[in-house]
């Protein structure tokens, strides 16, 4: 059993550990009693406690209703470090840089697909690499085209041919971190990039065409583009194993200079740089090179999707109308301005399983959703409900203009297999109406709806908290996995 | 193929990740069992393949915790870019900061590869390879998946 972490109730959604030890801030957590008890059951509680020891971080350690035991970070934390002499650190973002979601929809009805369905699931997992080592996806790029990909990201892929100029619009930060420097990635580094980009690779990782099951905010589903009964694609990747290399590159390379920074970690997988030193520094053009490649890597995904609709619905792209609704990004450190103690000032924030949240009227959100907030992309467990949600104005008060990312595990992946053993799991899939093609069933024994909480519970904790609202539920129709 | 000794491996009940306990009567030990421990991570049972050929591998690190990560990384490295499937491993010599061994086993077809388990890192996070004061030797990795 984990450590009891003393923990408070401030609000009916809120609560806090008070700052002891080494801790800097408090810790701050979001959940329903009910979810407590299940967050309380691992060691993510004492996790938010050590990531409170980073140095320079400011207002609180958080952690969104997702939360659970991670390496270094809990999945589901957000932290802020002040810039300049904060810190940078690189298990506070994970192993899949910009692992995220993007969501497409399309004018398709959910009858208008349902007849061939089979073939088009069979046919999407063709199209779309998945599984250890999968490749292939396009021809493998050449170490400049590699280098252009990760100073541009899914612009890159735009211009040649994967995707619609539209695209750019609706995706996080227009799909491109400023300031990416390939050259501080290492060798290893760019030879895993080179030929996995459109590949989804494995683990939670997923393909999904979905309906959208019930709208919960029509002002804001219809700002988004939804109606009941559509028909939309939802995928789950990030940067593959370069972006998995990146991290470990510079764990390795500051883990022996912690000493030199003056930092005294509970943790080494916290192992962190102060953002102004040259390991900070190139982290930061490293972490950004690899978050474009996973940008350029969800959009072939969306340009194979696309081609394969076409494929096998004999309709043109435009009778389909699959358009990017948004791209987000859940595993990212970025600078941003927020408001910390009545100053404003730029900070680093690391969502490490957690989504950015902007409210209506932020500068940073697409013009086409100005008025309605950032959406935010909540995929759930598979063969569940996902949910579209809207950023609001309680994120930038208490979050760092964060949100939840998914359902979170509950389970883990040891126990699922074991709950999972003798059950004809396709068969159940199908009986729910969910079609489910996989390249091996271990990921599926591992992703059953049994490991993970139920995603509607943290989707109604943060519109409680007045952080982000529901727009849109989603339920699948066919599934991709790796 | 290479003979195996006495160490143990077993599978932490980690919440989102994948994590081997290993202990054995020495460094060695300790080894094997982790690539038959990863090799279970990866695939559940074992794939029903004979080792049809045999490598020798030399790591150096700074010492065994660092050994034991780099040694994970080095066989998922084998399967994802070549398809080879560690079956069995002989470590012939290890000191504190480098170790030699055998490795038995056989190129998968790329179906049977990209059906297993991903492994995105091994992480530092509860890294652990030393003598416990019974004399026996335990370590721990956790693995990002």
């Amino acid at each position: 059993m984990p450590e009891r972490v003393e923990i408070k109730r401030l609000e009916p959604y809120l609560w806090e550990i008070p700052r002891s030890g080494g801790m800097l801030v408090p810790g701050r957590v979001y959940a329903s009693a009910r979810l407590m008890e299940e967050i309380r059951g691992d060691e993510s509680l004492q996790q938010v406690k050590n990531v409170a020891q980073l140095p320079g971080i400011v207002g609180w350690s958080l952690a969104m209703p997702d939360i659970h035991w991670g390496y270094g970070f809990p999945i589901g934390g957000v932290a802020a470090t002040e810039a300049g002499h904060g810190a940078i650190s690189p298990g506070g973002v994970g192993y899949d840089i910009n692992c995220g979601v993007r969501l497409a929809r399309t004018d398709l009805s959910v009858e208008a697909v349902r007849e061939r369905l089979p073939r088009l699931m069979d046919e999407l997992f063709t199209a779309v690499p998945s599984g250890v080592g999968a490749e292939g996806a396009i021809s493998k790029l050449s170490r400049a085209e590699l280098r252009r990909m990760l100073e541009h990201g899914a612009a890159w892929a735009i211009e040649r041919g994967y995707g619609e100029a539209g695209d750019l619009e609706h995706t996080e930060e227009l799909g491109c971190l400023e300031g990416a420097d390939p050259s501080r990635l290492s060798e290893r580094a760019q030879e895993r990039g080179l030929t996995q980009v459109g590949t989804l690779g494995s683990g939670n990782h997923f393909l999904e065409v979905q309906r959208v099951a019930e709208i919960h905010d029509p002002v804001l589903a219809d700002a988004f583009g939804l109606f009941e009964d559509q028909v939309v694609v939802m995928i789950h990747s990030g940067s593959r194993g370069l972006g998995y290399q990146v991290c470990d590159d510079y764990i390795r390379r500051i883990k022996p200079r912690l000493k030199a920074y003056g930092y005294s970690l509970p943790d080494i997988q916290l192992a962190a740089a102060p953002l102004d030193s040259e390991e900070g520094r190139a982290y930061l053009g490293a972490m950004r090179s690899a978050a474009n490649y996973a940008w350029a890597n969800r959009q072939v995904m969306l340009h194979s999707v696309r081609e394969t609709f076409a494929r096998v619905l004999g309709a043109g792209r435009g009778e389909i109308g699959m358009r990017l609704l948004y791209d987000v990004c859940h595993n990212i450190a970025k600078l941003e301005e927020h408001e910390v103690d009545g100053r404003r000032i730029q900070v680093c924030v690391h969502r490490k399983g957690a989504t950015r949240a902007f409210p209506p009227d932020h500068p940073d959100v697409p013009a086409a959703y100005r008025e309605s907030g950032q959406p935010v992309l909540v995929p759930g467990s598979m063969g569940t409900s996902s949910y579209v949600c809207a950023g609001a104005a309680g994120a930038m008060q208490g979050t760092f203009g964060s949100t939840c990312h998914g359902a979170g595990r509950r389970m883990s992946r040891t126990r699922s297999k074991q709950a999972s053993r003798g059950r004809d799991l396709l068969g159940e899939m199908e009986s729910q109406g969910v079609l489910v093609r996989a390249t091996g069933m271990r990921t599926v024994a591992e992703e059953m709806p049994h490991a993970y909480k139920d995603v509607a519970d943290v989707v109604e904790v943060m519109e409680l908290a007045g952080v982000s609202r529901r727009v849109a539920r989603l339920a699948p129709m066919g599934v991709v996995k790796g | 193929m290479p003979l195996m000794r006495g160490g143990e491996f077993r599978e932490i009940d980690h919440a989102a990740d994948l994590g081997l306990d290993l202990r054995g009567p020495d460094p060695g030990a300790i080894l094997e069992a982790a690539q038959r421990g990863l090799v279970r991570l990866l695939f559940g049972e074992s794939p029903s393949i004979e080792p049809a050929e045999e490598r020798e591998v030399r790591l150096s690190e700074a010492g065994y915790p660092e050994l034991l990560k780099a040694w994970c990384e080095h066989l998922y490295r084998l399967l994802e870019e070549e398809s080879f499937l560690p079956i069995a491993t002989r470590v012939e010599d290890s000191d504190p900061s480098s170790f030699r061994a055998r490795l038995g086993g056989a190129v998968l077809p790329a179906e049977v590869r990209t059906a297993a388990s991903e492994l995105k890192a091994v992480t530092w996070h509860q890294l652990a390879f030393a003598p416990a004061p019974d004399g026996v030797w335990r370590a721990r990795v956790i693995f990002d998946v």
